[in-house]
């Protein structure tokens, strides 16, 4: 009833995307900001799969997926390494107070 | 159908007995085995009979013990003490990380093939989903560093998980070899592959898959074996690879501020990632359940195929023990450019040579 | 009601409850563990919609990987032996309501969309090799490039990740 169609999944993906964006919305640090985009990427996900399961009965969406994990892995590698550079420079990682261009 | 259901249900009852008996064995093993190599004798006191008598509160000493139940004596010891949860700590959390520890390694043990129908769960990506639910441990271990809000216990966490992730990539590279020879991620497929003569081991090169051609691959097989073994000894942080709970500089890492019965289980946790770690060295290149002698395996001998599992996987903790007694322990800087700079380019050239093996030789 | 409809209903739970920690919790350190089971969870679904290998990259990639990566951020961001490190959030009054017209306009999308569904009963079939076929056949191109992309990733973050300050002694 609910594992076999594909309503259930669409609802589960559209809460876990807005949690993600309201963690955009409301957080000022930037980790959470990133936390909450691992949770949209996270939705997209699901949907892709789900469409694949039962929309076209085949593997494109998984291959979507997989190439979206690869793009948060290396999203995250490089997001991290910008967040700890802030921090050296401005000793916090609060977005709105990296106000300055120069370094 | 049915007999394979039978077999199922009857493995997943041998394995929930085999996770609680091999943390106890491994226990007493370890002390008797670093006993013997410092020339002294290691338990003796402690018998069945004397831990009974000490329970009803009898004292007996008898002669020609050598200590059987020592570890159930300090399992025991272990339950009664006092758990302490440190002031400033983070209690949630710090209750969940043991439980997470444990639960991440305990739940590779439902993959590890036995014998041919002695297979709890035979998934078809088994050796992925053992690799995947293992890296449950890393965050468990910086969950009980962080929440025991302790220097020592964040420090050796920090450092456990860097190790941990590093090997994980000659880990991954180095099975990935045998993965492409075998042509399947199950675990049951790979032993069923390997049946036969000892030599049709993938220590042996890829001989039962390619004829003799294949013994080729006997000298990458060799160090990749070298390189997977070590690379578990990193991932279990044993010595000489135990910088996380370096005594003398860490007092005991992530597990410093953990008493009692949680301390117990990520003892058992960690008995049992070696157990996994060296089961799936035996699965991938020693050949499994096999005894490397087709007419013992013929002769159908109940109950032995799993004997001779468990017991490759033990010779192999042996080997571990061994090495940890014998060696001195690595500095974190010695760790990492063992780990970036030796074993990934040497598992890189290995997974070269069995490419081209396989695509030019077979 | 079968068995794997309340594996659904479990995961789904579980998924959306850490999704709540992850948003709304005021310790940082909370939401990046929640955010793992999440990830966990996910991984779950994954394997109800018969993808297993997918579901093992995503323990591997997402719980073994990302996660710690975060932790690691937070540990290294931190004063990280002060264990009250807590965060305040900022415009809860418009981000909350955004979010939910948003949510809203999803749903009357999803349940007045006439979805083609091709099959709602699938036998599972092992997908790995499907997958790798794919990879080698059709979708040759973006794996090279995906390869491609992570090279630069890693040699981009070790660039922006290391320290200026030595390198000037």
């Amino acid at each position: 009833m609910f594992y076999n169609s594909l309503e259930p999944y669409l609802v589960l993906s559209a809460i876990l995307f807005v949690l993600g964006l309201l963690a955009m919305f409301t957080k000022r640090n930037a980790i959470s900001i990133l936390m909450g985009v691992e949770l949209v990427l996270n939705a997209a996900c699901i949907n892709f799969v789900a469409f694949s399961r039962f929309v076209e009965n085949g593997i494109s969406g998984q291959l979507v997926t997989i190439f979206i994990i690869i793009l948060a892995a290396s999203e995250a590698a490089v997001a991290l390494a910008i967040i700890l550079h802030l921090y050296r420079h401005i000793n916090s990682i609060n977005v709105d107070e990296a106000t300055q261009l120069e370094g | 159908m049915d007999n394979i259901l039978v077999w199922t249900m009857i493995s997943i009852l041998v394995m929930v007995g085999l996770v609680s008996v091999v943390g106890i064995i491994s226990i007493y093993l370890e002390r008797k085995v670093s006993a013997f190599m410092q020339d002294r004798l290691g338990p003796m006191e402690v018998g069945f009979g004397s831990l009974a008598n000490a329970i009803i509160g009898k004292k007996t000493f008898k002669e020609g013990r050598i200590g059987l139940a020592q570890s159930l004596a300090d399992g025991l010891k272990l339950l009664q003490k006092e758990d302490i949860v440190p002031k400033g700590a983070d209690v949630f959390l710090f209750k969940l990380a043991p439980m997470i520890v444990f639960g991440g390694t305990f739940a590779a043990f439902a993959a590890l093939p036995l014998a041919e129908y002695f297979v709890p769960a035979d998934i078809n990506i088994g050796l992925f989903y053992i690799l995947a639910i293992s890296s449950f441990g890393v965050t468990g271990i910086l969950m009980a560093g962080w929440a025991s809000n302790n220097k020592w216990g964040l420090l050796g966490a920090l450092r456990s998980t860097a190790q941990m992730v590093s090997y994980e990539i000659p880990i991954g590279v180095s099975l990935i070899s045998i993965v492409m020879i075998c042509g399947t991620l199950s675990l049951k497929e790979m032993v069923l592959a390997q049946s036969g003569w000892f030599w049709n081991w993938h220590l042996f090169g890829a001989i039962s898959h390619n004829g003799a051609i294949g013994i080729v691959l006997l000298p990458v097989m060799f160090i990749n074996f070298l390189i997977y073994f070590t690379c578990s000894l990193a991932e279990t942080n044993r010595a000489p690879f135990d910088i996380p709970e370096a005594e003398s500089e860490l007092v005991a890492g992530y597990h410093t501020e953990y008493t009692g019965m949680r301390f117990a289980i990520f003892f058992l946790a960690e008995y049992g990632a070696i157990f996994v770690g060296n089961a799936i060295a035996v699965t991938l290149f020693l050949g499994g359940w096999n005894s490397g002698i087709p007419m013992l395996d013929e002769a159908n001998i109940p109950g032995i195929a799993p004997l001779i599992f468990i017991t490759k996987v033990f010779v192999l903790i042996f080997v571990v023990m061994w090495v940890r007694w014998t060696l001195p322990r690595l500095r974190v800087d010695q760790l990492m450019n063992l780990c970036w700079k030796y074993l990934i380019p040497f598992t890189l050239f290995t997974f070269f040579y069995v490419t081209i093996y396989k695509v030019f030789l077979t | 009601m079968v068995p794997a409809d309340f594996v659904f209903l479990i995961l789904a739970t579980l998924i959306v409850a850490c999704g709540f920690v992850v948003v709304f919790h005021s310790k940082i350190i909370y939401s990046a563990f929640a955010l793992l089971f999440s990830f966990f969870g996910v991984g779950g679904i994954y394997i109800l919609l018969n993808a297993d290998f997918l579901a093992g990259t995503q323990l591997i990639v997402y719980v073994g990987g990302i996660s710690v990566l975060i932790l690691f951020g937070i540990l290294l961001t931190k004063k990280i032996y002060n264990l009250t490190t807590e965060e305040t959030s900022t415009q809860k009054i418009i981000g909350g309501a955004t979010s939910l017209a948003f949510l809203g306009a999803l749903a009357a999308l999803i349940f007045n969309t006439d979805w083609q569904i091709v099959t709602t009963t699938q036998e599972f079939t092992p997908q790995t090799l499907e997958i790798g076929k794919a990879f080698m056949g059709n979708f040759i191109l973006p794996f090279e490039l995906a390869a491609i992309l992570l090279l630069v990733a890693l040699i981009g973050a070790v660039i922006i990740g290391r320290d200026e300050k030595k390198e000037e002694i």
